[in-house]
């Protein structure tokens, strides 16, 4: 489904050249939940980014379905396969709860109506009833907050789901179900979940553990 | 057209920036058209004063201490009155008499009143009285009007007629008693003119009807300026003047005219003080001096020139900061936003709608900023002078164009680094 074919990516600091990514060749499946761990600066949010079509490899190919993402529109690319979570959750501070689920749909063209329908039934599947929908993001809890980023994440026509420390903010309880939501989105819904983290109890969850260290991954 | 309906939801709950930028651009739109009224207001003013407050240039001896009986000469006087002026030969592009405006001439010759069929006795014309010619009434102290001396005009005339060239005179009401009338009660004058400074036999005849009198027992007549030139012509054969003042057309040109005057005569300031123009080119030494009273309209117009100057070198720096402002603000603006623009650039929103969306809202937000200032302005002074549309739309465009320059550079950053800043 998603590949890496020995990509590299390299950026220059004021002193020299650095491998972020170092020759990494993978092939990632769908249905299955995949923990990305290593320390600070070991690339994993690097290898995010290109999994994401966010950035381009220096050397080397990110296949989708066998399509190289520099021969895509990446923008097409990340609206329609691949979907992005992030620690800090990243909503949309001024619409509403239920509108921020409708915005990948409504860059889809799918009508108002249909797409509050759809937005309704992904946020009610992560747990947030209709006492959400009209909230504005700050009005909610972390936890919540991530929900809702994962129903957004759902909303969009993605079969990939790529998760930057998506309990990074989140209490012991959250983080806990941010996992079960996650894993239950991999093996039942057969999404490829690709999460990079710290946190051991996702680790624990995952399917695979692929462990970056200077740029290249320790698959265990 | 999402990304429409995106902007106007977003302006509706972000409304508290949206009012700071809208009144951030109507304060300064507000602000240049305060400024551009002031300028121009204060333009207009010195051009009423430049147009309407008088400058008056008088004739006198060289010392300054006598302005009548001074016997200009032909080549003086026809300066004044002649279409064309030529200097060392070289026609003036602009003729001496273009710079002036009321014009006060005044002549006096001899006469003596001649009955009907009476021979004239040519010994007593030059120890007779006074025929005084002038163009307005002011220009001979005894009858001048704001020393209370009462004319009274007969028919429908009035102090015009200097200004004519009709045979027609005041006299002195004594006078008037005793001169003979006509059946129907008009009186007219037969008088023999000459001048006492030239040869005894020369004199022209000129009849005058009396029109009006003045209070007293003088024997002088006045008469309107054109007579007493024709007659100075005829019994002379040139034309010369007692006294000669005016004032100045066009005040914005005196300085220009100072240096015309300059060929002819020395200068007596205000003061009294005779300065020396630069020697005349044509005069080896001046025969009059003229004061310029421009002392009033120097220290009015100095003083409104000094605000606008001041105004002037304001203007561009305010319209700079004005800009820059503008430029700033959309700076501001956009940066506020970067983190949501990297989320809709993260979710697949193409670059061109991300820039569309940002530009729907700060167009319109500063068009809205705008209009009001501009409404405001018209309700304030209704618009009686035009807003400086060039320093409003410099200032809208800086502003769109700022704002649409941060968002590209804002849209072409790595979205993973401006995401990941929060945490």
């Amino acid at each position: 489904m998603l590949s890496l074919q020995n990509v590299i990516y390299t950026y220059r600091n004021k002193y020299q050249t650095i491998y972020a990514v170092n020759n990494i060749t993978y092939n990632f499946k769908s249905g299955k939940l995949y923990a990305i761990i290593g320390k600070s600066g070991s690339g994993k949010t690097t290898l995010l980014s290109l999994l994401a079509g966010l950035d381009l490899p220096t050397q080397g190919k990110v296949l989708y379905e066998d399509k190289p993402t520099q021969t895509m529109d990446c923008d097409l690319y990340r609206k329609n396969k691949v979907t992005v979570i992030y620690q800090s959750y990243n909503l949309f501070p001024f619409l509403t709860i239920l509108e921020n689920v409708m915005y990948p749909l409504r860059l889809n063209k799918v009508s108002k109506k249909e797409a509050a329908e759809v937005a309704m039934k992904k946020l009610k599947s992560v747990g947030l009833d209709e006492q959400y929908f009209k909230r504005l993001p700050s009005m909610l809890s972390g936890g919540e907050q991530q929900r809702v980023a994962i129903a957004r994440a759902l909303a969009s026509k993605a079969d990939v789901i790529l998760a930057d420390e998506p309990t990074g903010n989140l209490d012991s309880e959250n983080s806990k179900n941010i996992i079960g939501i996650l894993k239950r989105l991999a093996h039942e819904n057969n999404y490829c979940v690709i999460v990079v983290t710290h946190d051991l109890t996702i680790s624990e969850e995952a399917d695979v553990i692929i462990r970056m260290v200077d740029g290249k991954i320790q698959t265990e | 057209m999402y990304i429409i309906a995106y902007a106007i939801n977003r302006m509706k709950r972000g409304i508290k920036g949206c009012i700071a930028l809208t009144i951030l651009s109507l304060s300064l739109v507000l602000f240049l058209c305060l400024l551009n009224d002031t300028i121009v207001k204060k333009e207009r003013r010195l051009n009423e004063i430049y147009k309407n407050l008088d400058v008056e240039c008088v004739v006198s001896n060289l010392r300054g201490t006598q302005t009548d009986n001074l016997n200009i000469k032909d080549y003086i006087v026809s300066l004044f009155l002649s279409d064309e002026s030529t200097f060392l030969g070289i026609k003036d592009e602009i003729p001496f008499s273009s710079y002036i405006k009321d014009l006060k001439l005044k002549l006096t010759l001899k006469y003596e009143l001649l009955l009907e069929g009476q021979e004239v006795l040519i010994s007593a014309i030059f120890s007779a009285s006074n025929l005084i010619g002038q163009t307005h009434l002011s220009t001979d102290n005894k009858v001048l009007q704001e020393s209370n001396v009462v004319i009274t005009y007969f028919e429908n005339y009035t102090d015009s007629l200097f200004l004519s060239d009709e045979s027609v005179c005041i006299v002195s009401a004594d006078q008037y008693q005793t001169l003979p009338k006509d059946n129907e009660g008009y009186c007219y004058l037969r008088l023999a003119v000459g001048d006492s400074g030239y040869s005894e036999d020369v004199f022209a005849e000129q009849r005058l009807k009396v029109v009006g009198t003045y209070e007293g027992d003088s024997r002088n007549i006045y008469c309107p300026w054109e007579i007493i030139k024709a007659l100075s012509v005829r019994i002379m054969g040139m034309l010369h003047a007692d006294s000669l003042s005016f004032s100045i057309k066009d005040n914005r040109q005196l300085d220009t005219f100072k240096e015309l005057l300059a060929r002819y005569f020395t200068y007596v300031d205000i003061t009294g003080t005779v300065k020396d123009y630069t020697a005349s080119d044509i005069l080896t030494s001046y025969e009059y001096a003229i004061t310029v009273y421009d002392g009033v309209l120097n220290k009015t117009v100095s003083r409104i020139k000094d605000n606008i100057d001041v105004l002037e070198i304001l203007r561009p720096i305010i319209i700079m900061i004005s800009l820059l402002i503008g430029f700033l603000a959309s700076f501001l603006f956009v940066r506020n936003r970067k983190q949501e623009f990297a989320v809709m650039r993260s979710l697949g929103t193409k670059k061109g709608m991300v820039f569309g969306e940002a530009f729907i809202e700060q167009f319109f937000l500063g068009i809205i900023g705008t209009a009001i200032g501009l409404i405001a302005y018209y309700v304030w002074y209704h618009f009686e002078i035009m807003p400086p549309w060039g320093s409003i739309i410099a200032f809208l465009l800086c502003y769109i164009i700022g704002s649409s320059i941060f968002v590209s550079l804002i849209v072409n950053v790595k979205v993973m680094a401006i995401l990941k800043e929060k945490e």
